[in-house]
């Protein structure tokens, strides 16, 4: 003996299979109409959509730690000492001194050096 | 010379994976559309607009769902399908309640739309077999809307509750007792089957 559900699905599954000729072809042209609209895999978006986010993600990071680093530089450089900053610019010499200051450093050290020779 | 050869074999291969893909899209759609239409029909009672919500579903579902694994289609395909079926009753209602403010008589379709297909004459036993779904599908419309997609996707179209709650985007609970109750009260209707 067959289920009531059994009963029930058996009668749509019948109507579902006598459906008439012209709505057979109008679901066929449904079909066909759609399976034509569907773009093939490289041109859906979906495809692109991982590749694309990750692809800005990194390029977001990249620029966010380049201006990260370029102003810690700038605060390192500028701010790392005020006072010393501030002779630097009052002190009326050479830009080129100031600029060089490792290697006059160096230079007054050999002095010294050969002076204590 | 091996990299021409390279890049024309891939070429190739992949042309054939497309080709593969739009059959399996074809087999799936030409598997769903007919179940599609009877239930677009129960809720709309309307042969046209079930044909075409069900096209609207199958352009929707090849434009931007084809990616999908496989194994989701279906859930996916009722889920698209069942959108079109609550846009479709909220806009009818709306209209149905513009034309009771204005005044305007109730629309019973086109009568050449709504006329007896002679070509679909059946020999005697199909008309009554034809005649008992014809009976199921009135009970079945009669169902408010919610019961009609669980009993139809859970019982008729066999999705588990899982891909049920996902077609109808409800939680399972929800399919559970809108099934239970769908049940019930079609068991109240179709005594005969039972």
């Amino acid at each position: 003996m067959q289920s009531f559900e059994e009963n029930l699905k058996k009668s749509l599954d019948n109507k579902a299979a006598s459906l008439d000729a012209a709505t057979l072809s109008r679901l066929h042209r449904a079909r066909v109409k759609a399976l034509e609209t569907s773009p093939p895999w490289w041109k859906q978006p979906a495809v692109y959509a991982p590749v694309l986010g990750s692809a800005a993600a990194v390029a977001a990071y990249l620029l966010l730690s380049t201006y990260y680093l370029d102003s810690n530089l700038i605060q390192t450089t500028v701010s790392s000492d005020p006072v010393e900053a501030m002779e630097i610019i009052s002190l009326d010499v050479d830009l080129e001194l100031v600029e060089e200051l490792d290697f006059y450093d160096w230079l007054a050290q050999q002095e010294d050096q050969e002076k204590d020779a | 010379m091996q990299a021409t050869l390279c890049f024309s074999s891939m070429e190739t291969q992949i042309k054939a994976d497309e080709h593969t893909r739009r059959r399996y899209l074809e087999q799936f759609l030409a598997q769903v559309e007919r179940r599609a239409l009877i239930m677009a029909e129960i809720a709309t009672s309307s042969r046209e607009e079930a044909l075409d919500l069900v096209q609207d579903s199958m352009l929707a579902f090849a434009t931007k769902y084809a990616r999908k694994p496989q194994s989701d289609w279906t859930p996916l395909f009722y889920r698209i399908l069942q959108n079109r079926i609550r846009d479709w009753y909220r806009r009818n209602a709306v209209r149905n309640r513009w034309k009771g403010w204005l005044g305007f008589p109730e629309d019973n379709g086109d009568p050449i739309q709504s006329a007896p297909d002679p070509h679909s004459v059946l020999p005697e036993d199909e008309i009554h077999r034809d005649e008992s779904g014809d009976a199921i599908a009135k009970a079945v419309g009669k169902l408010p809307l919610r019961q009609q997609q669980a009993f139809l996707l859970r019982i008729w179209e066999g999705l588990d509750v899982a891909a049920t709650a996902k077609a109808m985007g409800c939680s399972q609970g929800s399919v559970k007792t809108h099934l239970s109750r769908a049940m019930a009260s079609l068991r109240g209707q179709l005594q005969e089957y039972r």
